[in-house]
């Protein structure tokens, strides 16, 4: 599905200062596995996360996604495997507020060209999905936090994306609402999509079967739940280094 | 993506900052209005002008004589214009006095004419009261006169002057007509004259020598050739070639024409200026608005829009602002013509060129300005974007 070789990130904020937030980072995520990544604040997940959803491009490394090296790509092209490939959800929702919660999620619909009535009935279907039948003409500021991350949530999803990001996609919420969203996440990986997300909490990492951790833009740990990490590195699916 | 969808999307957006969204087509609106009204302002008076030169007389032509380079005009020089001048269709000789009319106890300082029968359809000033002089008249050195309106009210209030008798250089005339109103027009009151026979003007004056010969063309084509031809005659009569002025009403037409398509050309150049800076007020609001929402733009790009995507949906908001803004404009402009000629009384013309022009001058505003800042949202970065607060 993705796999990541060598791959660094260096932001350069000023002319003299240069920040690594990711130092080689190699990687490989098969085809309906359920990943989550953790470390410490500022050790790169959501820089990480942002080069897999295809939002950035590495400095140096390359990045496959289903065999497409993504680092070469244009602009454009990024834009589109954004849009047919991958749902990402964000800490922050990033729902537009002047939208209701179908309008919003309309619109990776709209930005692929589909017909009103189709994206009108996979937006309310990808609702459905997440628990929002009844509240289709809420603007995000009518909705709580919980219900906001669903309509994120089924944004993402109304592509049928075969790759979903989410970073800390339960950071803002309460402990139940993180549960209905963790429940939503594990059904679809039940239905064979693959899924990473970021997490600060060790108990909503115990929801997959695999963790990663990070440290200064370094894999530090790769393991894969109730299996020794030696197990791990071995089995294919996981490399570290 | 359908276009509807796109101006859908725009129309929602203008919507959130409604107040903001006038404010800026304002810009456009006055832009649009003055360049709409200042042009029907101008081609009013130029058909007012040219209205006004018509109706002294369509195809005139004035040969006039300049004494000082040895030129002088009698009665035959007009008889032979008519003659020998194929595309003159009338020439009627004039000599003008100035002097009073006298009627009982008033009198009245105005220009009395000596002409012909002809003068009417030469001057296109008819007589409305009575008639004009006649051919046997002239020939006879009869003493009747016909006068103007403003000689009329002058002398006569409100009582009927036919048939009454006036004094002009001590001698009586009987008033046989009245000529219709024709109003003020360049060089004075057309209505402050009275018109005698040539011969009773050249006895009156003790002078055979004319002060001006009208001549007109049949049309506007045979003015130019007949205003050569009677160049070519008088310049075999006379030594000198400035012995005669000859003028055409409509060479003076044209230049006036000119004059005022340019005073046209200048009032809605300057109005213009006005519609650029609406433009400028457009690509100010857009800049703003593209800061404001950076958040949106990075949201937008993080689920799939391309670049093309966030520049076609600035693009279109700020062609709408401009379209919406010449729609109204143009509404302003003509109201605003149809106000100028009912209360300052001016005429105006709104021709539908002006409007068209103006409206597609503010889309093309609105789109040139619009480039740019629907380009710097395009060019943004999605992380970038989604960081911004
Ligand atoms: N645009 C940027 N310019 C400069 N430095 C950046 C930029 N974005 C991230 N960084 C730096 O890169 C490092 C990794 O950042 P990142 O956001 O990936 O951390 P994180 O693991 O997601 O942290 P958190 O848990 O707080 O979200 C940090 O040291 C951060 O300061
Ligand atoms: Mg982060």
């Amino acid at each position: 599905m993705i796999r990541l070789e060598g791959v660094s990130k260096i932001y350069r904020p000023g002319r003299e200062i240069t920040v690594p937030a990711l130092r080689g980072i190699t990687l490989e995520v098969i085809k309906g596995e359920f990943v989550s990544i953790m470390g410490s604040s500022g050790s790169g997940k959501s820089t990480l996360m942002h080069i897999i959803g295809c939002l950035d491009r590495p400095t140096e490394g390359s990045y496959f996604l289903d065999d497409n090296e993504i680092s070469e790509k244009g602009d454009n092209d990024l834009a589109e495997f954004r849009n047919k490939y991958i749902g990402f959800v964000f800490q922050s929702f990033n729902l537009l507020p002047r939208l209701n919660a179908l309008e919003n999620v309309e619109l990776p619909m709209i930005y692929r060209g589909a017909r009103v009535s189709e994206r009108r009935k996979r937006a309310a279907y990808a609702l459905e999905m997440v628990g929002l039948s009844d509240r289709l003409r809420h603007r995000p500021a009518e909705l709580s936090g919980g219900q906001q991350q669903r309509v994120a949530i089924a944004r993402a999803l109304v592509g049928e994306p075969s790759l979903f990001l989410a970073d800390e996609p339960t950071g803002n919420l309460d402990s139940k609402s993180s549960e209905e969203v963790m429940g939503i996440f594990r059904e679809l990986n039940e239905q064979g999509i693959t899924i990473i997300f970021v997490t600060h909490e060790e108990d909503i990492a115990a929801f997959t079967k695999r963790v990663i951790r990070l440290r200064d833009g370094l894999v530090i740990e790769d393991q894969k739940n109730g299996e020794p990490k030696a197990d791990n590195l071995k089995s294919g699916g996981v490399r570290a280094r | 993506m359908t276009f509807w969808e796109w101006v859908k999307i725009a129309l929602k957006s203008i919507g959130a900052n409604k107040l903001r969204s006038v404010l800026t087509m304002l810009g456009i609106i006055i832009g649009v209005g003055a360049v709409i009204a200042l042009v029907a302002v101008g081609q009013g008076a130029s058909q007012g002008v040219s209205a006004r030169f018509e109706s002294m007389g369509a195809h005139l032509i004035l040969i006039r004589p300049v004494r000082s380079a040895g030129g002088e005009l009698f009665i035959e020089d007009a008889y032979e214009l008519e003659e020998r001048v194929p595309t003159i269709e009338f020439a009627v000789p004039a000599l003008t006095l100035s002097t009073a009319i006298k009627y009982q106890t008033e009198s009245y300082d105005t220009s009395v004419e000596g002409v012909t029968a002809g003068l009417p359809e030469v001057r296109n000033h008819y007589p409305e009261l009575g008639r004009f002089l006649i051919p046997q008249e002239v020939e006879m050195r009869s003493r009747v006169v016909v006068l103007g309106q403003t000689v009329v009210k002058e002398l006569f209030g409100s009582q009927n002057p036919l048939e009454k008798t006036v004094y002009i250089k001590g001698q009586p005339f009987v008033v046989v007509g009245v000529m219709e109103a024709k109003g003020a027009a360049m060089g004075g009151d057309s209505d402050d004259i009275a018109y005698i026979p040539v011969t009773t003007a050249q006895r009156l004056s003790g002078t055979n020598s004319m002060s001006t010969i009208y001549a007109k063309a049949k049309s506007a084509d045979d003015a130019k050739t007949a205003l050569n031809h009677i160049t070519l005659l008088f310049n075999r009569k006379f030594p000198r070639p400035d012995a005669v002025r000859i003028t055409s009403q409509d060479e003076l037409l044209s230049a006036v024409g000119e004059t005022s398509q340019t005073f046209t050309v200048l009032l809605g150049a300057i109005a213009s200026i006005s519609l650029l800076v609406g433009g400028i007020g457009i690509m100010n609001i857009m800049l703003v608005s593209v800061t404001e929402r950076t958040r949106e733009i990075g949201i937008r790009k993080a689920i799939g829009a391309k670049k093309r995507d966030v520049m076609g949906q600035f693009l279109i908001e700020s062609i709408l602002l401009s379209v919406v803004g010449g729609i109204l404009g143009s509404i302003l402009g003509v109201t605003a013509s149809r106000f100028i000629s009912r209360f300052a009384g001016w005429p105006t013309v709104i021709s539908p060129g002006s409007v068209i022009l103006a409206f597609s001058f503010a889309v093309v505003v609105g789109l040139f300005f619009g480039v740019y800042p629907a380009q710097k949202a395009a060019a943004l970065d999605p992380i970038e974007a989604l960081r911004h607060e």
